[in-house]
């Protein structure tokens, strides 16, 4: 059997195979592609902190992202990471204490997550950011293990240290 | 001039608190674990079932359990590869449960362990039925940054089971 690309040159050849690459889902990849881009779309569409995303299925293709504005309400959007665009698609319930939230959160998300990647490499599946009955502010992420453990750590929005973590292998 | 100073005295000093949390458990002292877990089994063989290593001192100082073929469990203390002390603990334990249910060496679960947290202290080993007779190792360790964590082993398949971390300051 021949294909339709026989009698090309390499090189010509070779580009549906490339671009075949470059559509499909990064394997190995940990899920948070195009993540930042998607919360400065988020905090665009209304000022405030991100307190909690989570990976679409688990699977890498959206994210669904809580944004506190400053008013105290929380506002749900979608962002797909190849667009980088994020809308709303509704309320959250309640009111939030923004000032608090906000204040507390010294350790910036970002520097969080990447503390995280550094001792439990894996795909990211969520994060929330929420204060504890102390106070203290913390981000809570769970990333799935290659050799399949859930895994949930905590990491303290003030120092950007991993307070605890825990790990369970997936049934 | 005394700015440099302070500098010094405050890097020899998180340099010193540092290393009072942890030293890295390196293939030397996994030879050396070894050669006292060997040792032991020649002195009363059976399986062990508990360690617990002392890297902070001067020779490597490494507590074992053994229960021997006969049920009754041994205390060791060994240093430098050889034993030190060597008594009987209250109690019996079932040799035959316990070695007939592991599949899976302790030397292969100590090294899946050890890839969960590389470059932290190892503090010891528990070998451990569970209500269900399920066989698992479980391992200690005191990461850099000030963690004690533990890390379970599956005595079947020597997959992770569990993890667990948290703060000790």
């Amino acid at each position: 059997m021949r294909i339709a690309t026989v009698g090309f040159p390499r090189v010509t050849r070779a580009a549906p195979f490339v671009l075949m690459l470059l559509a499909m889902p990064v394997f190995g990849s940990d899920n948070t592609e195009g993540l930042d881009d998607c919360l400065a779309s988020a905090r665009e569409l209304h000022e405030g902190l991100p307190i909690r995303w989570e990976v679409e299925n688990g699977t890498g293709h959206g994210f669904e992202i809580e944004v506190v504005a400053i008013d105290g309400r929380v506002w749900k959007s979608q962002c797909l990471p190849a667009s980088g665009k994020a809308s709303i698609v509704g309320r959250g319930l309640g009111i939030q204490d923004y000032a608090t939230m906000s204040a507390r959160a010294k350790v910036a998300e970002q520097d969080a997550r990447n503390t995280v990647r550094t001792y439990f490499p894996g795909r990211f599946i969520e994060m929330v950011f929420d204060l504890t009955w102390r106070g203290g502010a913390m981000y809570t992420y769970t990333v799935v293990t290659p050799d399949d453990r859930e895994t949930t750590v905590e990491v303290d929005a003030a120092s950007g240290r991993i307070v605890r973590s825990k790990s369970k292998a997936i049934d | 001039m005394t700015k440099l100073s302070i500098a010094a005295v405050i890097t020899a000093l998180s340099t010193t608190i540092g290393s009072a949390y942890a030293s890295e458990f390196t293939p030397e002292m996994d030879t050396a674990l070894q050669t006292c877990i060997d040792t032991a089994l020649r002195q009363h063989a059976g399986v062990v079932t508990q360690w617990e290593m002392d890297s902070r001192t001067s020779a490597l100082i490494i507590k074992l359990d053994v229960v021997a073929s006969d049920d009754l469990v041994w205390s060791m203390r060994c240093e430098g590869g050889a034993i030190v002390s060597d008594e009987r603990k209250m109690g019996n334990k079932s040799y035959k449960m316990l070695s007939s249910r592991i599949k899976v060496p302790e030397v292969t679960a100590r090294q899946t362990a050890v890839g969960e947290y590389p470059g932290t202290e190892l503090t010891g080993m528990q070998y451990s039925l569970s209500w269900r007779g399920k066989p698992s190792f479980t391992y200690t360790f005191l990461t850099q940054d000030a963690r004690q964590a533990t890390v379970e082993v599956s005595g079947v398949t020597g997959k992770i089971d569990s993890t667990y971390s948290s703060r000790v300051d």
